[in-house]
């Protein structure tokens, strides 16, 4: 009978905790994991290849770099890199001279063998189904705040739509979000 | 403006979306260690972050991972078609301006962690005061003497139970930090055994730790509080040892 263990998979703490440690190792499973989400985000924001692979890297760079710093109390790991990504994503596109005037929905196509592969993971099925599910008003807030950083003054403008219902669409986007994230992690 | 009322600013600050004006107003509230506000950004920066979760995900190209690990086993040497006597001698000058500013950097370097970490605790100390004083003004309070199981030396335990507000105040002292991807976690326990469980916290480098949970309606009779260690987010069953507990009278 074969009595091997499954090797046990370290969650991004405990890998977090040996990246602080400098294990080479550890940040590489560390950037498996999370690479497609965060390039994917940074490809989004800043709709030009290079740049999202470049802010990618700088992304991955500065959490080995500050690893002994993480506090883990504050955030996860995802949320961390998600929200660093986004930040440092918005700069460049503010430091940009001019916009690109290539979308990336003009550009050519990716080839099939570069698309992550659909991972069975209850968690993106659900943040896919809540935001299909809000209004458009909610969805479209929430993304221009998210995915351009506007303010809601800027999204009121450039959405044509009142203050106030720009503030009331983001909070009732966030808030169907995080209601149905609780469910999800209280189940 | 109180701290419920800032509930929908704070979402609207973890999107980016505050006018200049209202956000400073905010960050300076949060700066001065608001326990319930930063815990709610805390919420809603985790709840942002999932957004992305919904796009189609594409595979970033394999040079970049191989950049990364090559840009973090090596410091960054650049080539130059210089000579290599003046190569050396601005290396030579910039190495001594550099090693003058590094030295100065690291000295403060721990100095400021120090500081932020003081600022932390500062903070933290605060709002547990202010827990405190709350429960102490409460006109029905009871407590409960926590003691001591195997794996802890030396902890021990209180909780104040505000029958006001029907919330258990939890202390911990001297309690040995829980195992790797673990946490303590709150139990109610019943006269038939129900095991109905309450927040997860952790504990600082002194052992200490504190949790503010709401008894949940309904339960009836508690006959024993207990803390557990459980994997980080906390369990609906207790599955890790038991490091405290206290008869509930």
């Amino acid at each position: 009978m074969d009595d091997r263990q499954p090797p046990t998979i370290p969650d991004d703490l405990t890998l977090m905790q040996s990246i602080a440690a400098r294990d080479e190792s550890a940040m590489r499973t560390l950037y498996d994991r999370h690479c497609g989400l965060i390039y994917s985000l940074c490809l989004r924001i800043l709709r030009d290849r290079q740049e999202a692979e470049e802010v990618m890297i700088d992304v991955f760079w500065e959490l080995w770099n500050k690893s002994d710093r993480f506090d883990a109390l504050r955030s996860s790991v995802s949320t961390y890199l998600v929200l660093l990504a986004r930040s440092r994503s918005l700069d460049r596109v503010r430091s940009r001279s001019k916009l690109k005037s290539e979308s990336i929905d003009n550009a050519a196509p990716l080839a099939a063998e570069q698309t992550m592969p659909a991972e069975i993971d209850e968690r993106r099925i659900l943040v896919k189904q809540t935001l299909a599910a809000l209004d458009t008003s909610q969805r479209e807030a929430l993304e221009c705040a998210f995915y351009e950083g506007l303010s809601h003054s800027e999204i009121a403008a450039k959405l044509n739509r009142p203050l106030g219902t720009i503030k009331t669409c983001i909070r009732q986007g966030m808030t169907r979000l995080r209601d149905a994230l609780r469910t999800l992690d209280d189940a | 403006m109180t701290c419920h009322e800032r509930h929908d600013l704070i979402l609207l600050y973890a999107a980016d979306a505050l006018e200049p004006a209202e956000r400073e107003m905010l960050r300076q509230h949060l700066s001065g260690g608001c326990i319930e506000c930063a815990s709610r950004l805390a919420e809603a920066e985790a709840t942002l972050a999932h957004v992305p979760m919904a796009l189609d995900q594409v595979a970033p190209p394999p040079m970049a991972k191989t950049m990364l690990m090559r840009r973090i086993a090596t410091p960054s040497r650049r080539e130059s078609a210089r000579p290599k006597w003046l190569s050396y001698t601005v290396a030579a000058g910039l190495g001594i301006v550099i090693g003058a500013v590094g030295w100065q950097i690291l000295r403060d370097a721990p100095r400021q962690a120090r500081i932020r970490q003081l600022e932390t605790a500062l903070a933290n100390r605060d709002a547990q005061l202010g827990d405190l004083v709350k429960v102490i003004r409460a006109n029905e309070v009871s407590l409960v003497g926590l003691t001591r199981a195997d794996p802890q030396p030396r902890a021990s335990g209180r909780i104040l139970w505000d029958k006001d507000t029907n919330h258990w105040h939890v202390w911990v002292f001297d309690m040995q930090p829980p195992p790797p991807g673990r946490e303590y976690e709150l139990w109610f326990i019943t006269p038939d055994q129900r095991k109905i469980a309450g927040g997860t916290f952790k504990v600082d480098a002194s052992g200490n730790g504190t949790l503010t949970w709401p008894v949940p309606p309904n339960i009836g009779p508690i006959a024993l509080a207990a803390i557990t260690d459980e994997p980080l987010g906390g369990v609906q069953n207790p599955t890790g040892a038991i490091h405290l507990s206290g008869k509930v009278e």
